[in-house]
């Protein structure tokens, strides 16, 4: 059997001496055959389907992707903001006094100056961190010994870092971050705050 | 293996093939087709509603799944704010027991109290200062009982060097529901002992 195929599109079968009572198999035809070819009215109907399958599809996804974009944003902004606030209960537990000439309270781009024992300088038994934002917007640690280290991700910017002194015996320090996806898409932003308070132990 | 059975073309009708001409146009025969649905129409109106529903139900599958992601993140990510609330909730039980132990061991029992910064210090207070964002801090100390070993116990000898703390928050997550986190511990008074 051959199939043959015209100027008008349409298909045509050659029967050979050897396809004699094999008879027709659908698979045969590339096109499902009808009585009827498609009429223009069920031509325009799956057309206006399609397009209405497609208009859908493409929105959806659009919207499927720009809802990935968020969450990771959001992800990433949670992500850093508990590592943050867990650095900063690190380096606070760790110190045993806030050093207040050098510390920035009560203001949103806040400083905190510590008193540690922790890796202190070749003959010295305490040195001086700074917890700070650097230009970028990202949270830092400052030592005399090792100097600048910062953590968090360039992804995100720390838009608030507000210490204020918890007077106390031993001190400690109330601390709120927030931080936002670094994004000139507002809705991306997806800003997170974070409060804690820690009272320093001078561990070390 | 699956049942499956190929259309058969099982009758066909050769007359209207023209013996002078074969390449008759097949579209002008009449075929019977067996085939396991029983159609012998070609793809349909009903099969493409059917494709249709299908393609819609996949997306409407697949924006659940998105909104159920979303749910989540928000969920997980007031679960970790205050999970840090209530360490910050301890913390300052902490603060107080260590400004004074005798203050401290006063407190009533198992009565909430919230903790309230004024001043730079912080305080527990009985009146309720209402929820930090959507979440409500509070603490509750209750009494301590050590058996004859001095482990601590639900009865015995009261121990008036330890009291009991649990720290919670609470917050109605989306939906309304109400959620909670809160940690136990026991504070003793560590410096009086010294």
């Amino acid at each position: 059997m051959t199939k043959i195929q015209n100027k008008k599109n349409k298909f045509f079968v050659r029967l050979g001496e050897r396809d004699r009572g094999r008879g027709f198999r659908i698979s045969d035809f590339r096109f499902p055959v009808r009585s009827a070819g498609f009429t223009i009215v069920e031509f325009i109907v799956y057309i206006a389907l399609f397009a209405f399958v497609m208009l859908f599809l493409v929105q959806f996804l659009v919207g499927i992707l720009a809802s990935q974009v968020q969450t990771k944003a959001r992800e990433e902004v949670i992500n850093n903001a508990v590592s943050a606030i867990n650095r900063i209960d690190f380096e606070v537990r760790h110190s045993g006094l806030v050093y207040d000439p050098t510390s920035v309270f009560a203001s949103d781009n806040g400083q905190l100056s510590l008193v540690t024992r922790k890796d202190p300088g070749a003959e010295e038994t305490e040195t001086y961190v700074d917890i700070f934002l650097n230009d970028e917007g990202r949270l830092c640690t400052k030592r005399e010994v090792s100097g600048i280290v910062c953590f968090t991700s360039e992804q995100v910017v720390v838009t608030v870092l507000r210490f204020e002194k918890v007077e106390a015996d031993p001190e400690g320090a109330k601390v709120t971050i927030t931080l936002e996806y670094n994004t000139a898409i507002e809705e991306n932003k997806a800003p997170y705050t974070l409060e804690t308070s820690v009272q320093t132990r001078g561990y070390y | 293996m699956a049942n499956y059975q190929l259309p058969i073309i099982n009758k066909f009708s050769m007359s209207k093939f023209s013996k002078n001409n074969p390449r008759k146009k097949i579209e002008n025969c009449k075929l019977k087709i067996n085939s396991p649905g029983g159609s012998s129409s070609g793809f349909g109106m009903i099969e493409m509603f059917v494709v249709l529903a299908l393609i819609i139900g996949t997306f409407v599958a697949m924006l659940q799944l998105a909104v159920f992601e979303r749910q989540s993140q928000v969920l997980a990510s007031q679960s970790i704010k205050a999970t840090i609330l209530t360490e910050q909730a301890m913390e300052v039980t902490r603060s107080v027991r260590d400004k004074s132990w005798d203050d401290f061991f006063a407190l009533s029992l198992d009565t909430a109290y919230y903790p309230v910064f004024s001043a730079n210090e912080w305080n527990l207070s009985l009146t309720n200062p209402g929820p930090t964002d959507i979440y409500m801090v509070s603490v509750q100390m209750s009494e301590v009982f050590r058996d004859d070993d001095h482990n601590i116990s639900t009865s015995g000898t009261s121990d008036d060097q330890t009291r009991k703390v649990v720290a919670t928050v609470t917050w109605t997550v989306p939906g309304g529901d109400a959620n909670d986190t809160f940690i136990t511990t026991y504070l003793t008074n560590w410096q009086g002992s010294q």
